[in-house]
């Protein structure tokens, strides 16, 4: 409702290219944050998962939360630049094949922080670069399914629909609106771990992270199951 | 003592003639059953309404799961279906069993905003 009356609100009144349209964007992205139920799962599972893999390598909590960042900025730049068929992701059927999907993704991440601190240093180093491109394709399906629809209304309030170049620069916008409590949230979680003393914390660290992990899978089976 | 043979012949024909009129009135009421059922079913269906709400603040799949199933609950409720796209929820509900207050009401208690719901022409 807060989103909704906000971009009536000031959407339609900007001037086409502004600074103002663009920070009207930002917010407009973070509002959708703030009220979308899947924040708050998704952020402690990004948190967790940057905390775990900063305590196995310095620097690569922070690499993980700005993967998921761009994953969903990116992803959010796309559908801005296909606008007009937003409405194909924003089916029944669709969205009960995309919880299931991030079901099992939020699984499979599970299961790589329980197992993580039993693998050698080096096998770790190796996985970091896969680690941080999970990171980026977790975020770009989580902002498939948590923003299309916000994003769809912004276009339309703002009459961005027409012209695809605005389009994509609003979507841009509020993209890194959307990514930007991720963003914190793991940069803190990752800073803090950085502080910890690590040996001590490592292994309570990596349980949590995956139950964390656990608890978001069980959100999206359950999001699947409703929509049965 | 025995009976004589036209009696036992009578009360035999007395006995079929019972047999076949249970079995006339019993298969007549079968019919007649299916017929109702049928009937009834018939007004069921034409008895089953469309109706479209409106509702603001669904940003993602969750939210439009959340909907769903609210107004799935709603005693009366044959069906429902979420659409984010248009922002509404297309019901289906049994005529004279629910309020359609109850229905913007389930979806107002979510924390979303229920609009006016509109009929939808059967086709």
């Amino acid at each position: 409702m807060i989103l909704q009356d906000f971009l009536q609100r000031f959407g339609p009144r900007l001037p086409e290219a502004s600074v103002a349209a663009l920070v009207v964007a930002i917010v407009a992205g973070v509002l959708a944050s703030a009220v979308c139920p899947c924040t708050v799962p998704v952020g402690i599972g990004v948190a967790s998962a940057a905390a775990g893999t900063e305590g196995q390598a310095r620097r690569s909590g922070l690499l993980i939360a700005l993967a998921f960042f761009f994953g969903i900025v990116v992803n959010l730049t796309l559908l801005g630049a296909v606008a007009g068929r937003l409405g194909a992701i924003l089916t029944e059927s669709f969205g009960r094949y995309w919880a299931l999907g991030m079901a099992v993704f939020s699984l499979v991440a599970a299961v790589a922080a329980f197992w993580g601190p039993r693998v050698k240093v080096q096998r770790l180093a190796d996985l970091r670069r896969p680690g941080i491109t999970g990171a980026f394709v977790y975020g770009f399906i989580f902002s498939l399914g948590t923003s299309a629809a916000p994003l769809l209304v912004l276009l339309t309030v703002s009459t961005a629909q027409a012209r695809a170049d605005y389009g994509l620069v609003l979507a841009l916008a509020f993209g890194i609106g959307r990514g930007l409590p991720f963003l914190i949230v793991g940069l803190c979680a990752g800073l803090m771990m950085r502080f910890a003393s690590l040996a001590r914390w490592r292994r309570p660290l990596q349980i949590l992270s995956g139950c964390a992990l656990l608890t978001v899978a069980a959100y999206y089976v359950r999001a699947f199951t409703t929509l049965l | 003592m025995r009976r004589p043979v036209g009696n036992r012949t009578r009360a035999a024909f007395s006995g079929l003639a019972a047999l076949v009129l249970t079995v006339a009135v019993s298969s007549t009421a079968c019919q007649r059953d299916t017929a109702a059922s049928a009937q009834t079913a018939r007004a069921k269906q034409s008895e089953m309404r469309t109706v479209t709400v409106p509702v603001n603040g669904m940003i993602c799949v969750v939210c439009a799961g959340r909907v769903k199933t609210a107004l799935k609950a709603v005693h009366g409720v044959q069906d429902a279906e979420v659409n984010l796209e248009k922002r509404n929820a297309t019901v289906q509900y049994e005529n004279g069993k629910l309020n359609l207050d109850q229905l913007t009401r389930a979806i107002d208690e979510l924390g979303y905003k229920a609009g006016v719901p509109a009929a939808v022409e059967s086709r």
